[in-house]
């Protein structure tokens, strides 16, 4: 198999995990912004999801992730709490996260 | 960089065997595949710190290429583990981060670091990056 087929096959695996990834985000953005920490944990899931969304090409995904990982950094990973402007921020970003995995990113 | 580090680093042969050091699955797959198919090298992976100390010794890479931030014990943590070592003091060590701020990266080349990788990479060129280093290129980031 030739690495043009393989990347293209790591891809679309890689993309159809996207909805999943993203809940996992969610998930953990719930707790964190209920008051029940996890901040780092937060942080860690994100600065993953930027990572390999960068990597696997999905650039405009990667943007988005990127603005939410700038975002959480000194308040999540010192585990201090989500205050109401961040809280709103961040939910419009995993909101066009969604709508941009939702209608198929490429 | 510690004598023996310095040494080993200064009498390098070529490059066969890279042990890939990285938490997240997606990145191993992607990084494996590059480094395998576009570069020829024979890769092992390990999902942590802790992990790769264990099976350092038996798999015996040429270099290590190391993530910077994992869960647990990260990077750093690992080399200095390493160097504490003197059976595993000497492997060359490449991190891949997405934190290359110049303080960043002076900090890991007085590790001993060869270089750092900067994430995301392209997988593209993951090959020749890390072949430059290697060859001595220099520890800048892509």
């Amino acid at each position: 198999m030739s690495f043009e087929t393989a990347w293209e096959a790591l891809r679309e695996a890689y993309r159809a995990r996207l909805p999943e990834r993203l809940r996992e985000v969610e998930e953990a953005w719930r707790v964190w912004t209920s008051g029940r920490g996890g901040g780092p944990e937060l942080y860690r899931k994100v600065h993953s999801l930027n990572g390999s969304a960068g990597t696997y090409g999905y650039r405009e995904l990667q943007g988005l992730v990127a603005e939410l990982e700038a975002l959480i950094a000194p308040s999540a990973r010192e585990e201090k709490p989500a205050e109401i402007d961040l809280r709103e921020q961040g939910e419009k970003l995993l909101e066009r996260m969604r709508q941009r995995i939702q209608e198929g990113i490429s | 960089m510690d004598q023996s580090a310095r040494v080993r680093n200064a009498v390098r042969g070529e490059l066969r065997r890279i042990l890939l050091v990285e938490d997240e699955p997606d990145i191993q797959s992607i990084a494996r595949l590059a480094l395998e198919t576009l570069g020829g090298y024979r890769v092992e992976v390990c999902g942590s710190g802790p992990e790769a100390l264990e099976r350092v010794g038996s798999i015996r890479p040429d270099l290590i290429l190391l993530d910077v931030m994992m869960p647990g014990m990260d990077g750093p943590a690992v080399v200095r583990e390493l160097r504490s070592r003197p059976e595993t003091a000497g492997y060359p060590v490449v991190f891949m981060t997405a934190k290359v701020q110049p303080q960043e990266l002076n900090r890991y080349l007085e590790m001993g670091a060869l270089g750092v990788i900067a994430k995301p990479f392209d997988p593209m060129v993951l090959s020749d990056e890390l072949r430059r280093l290697w060859e001595g290129g220099g520890g800048g980031q892509r």
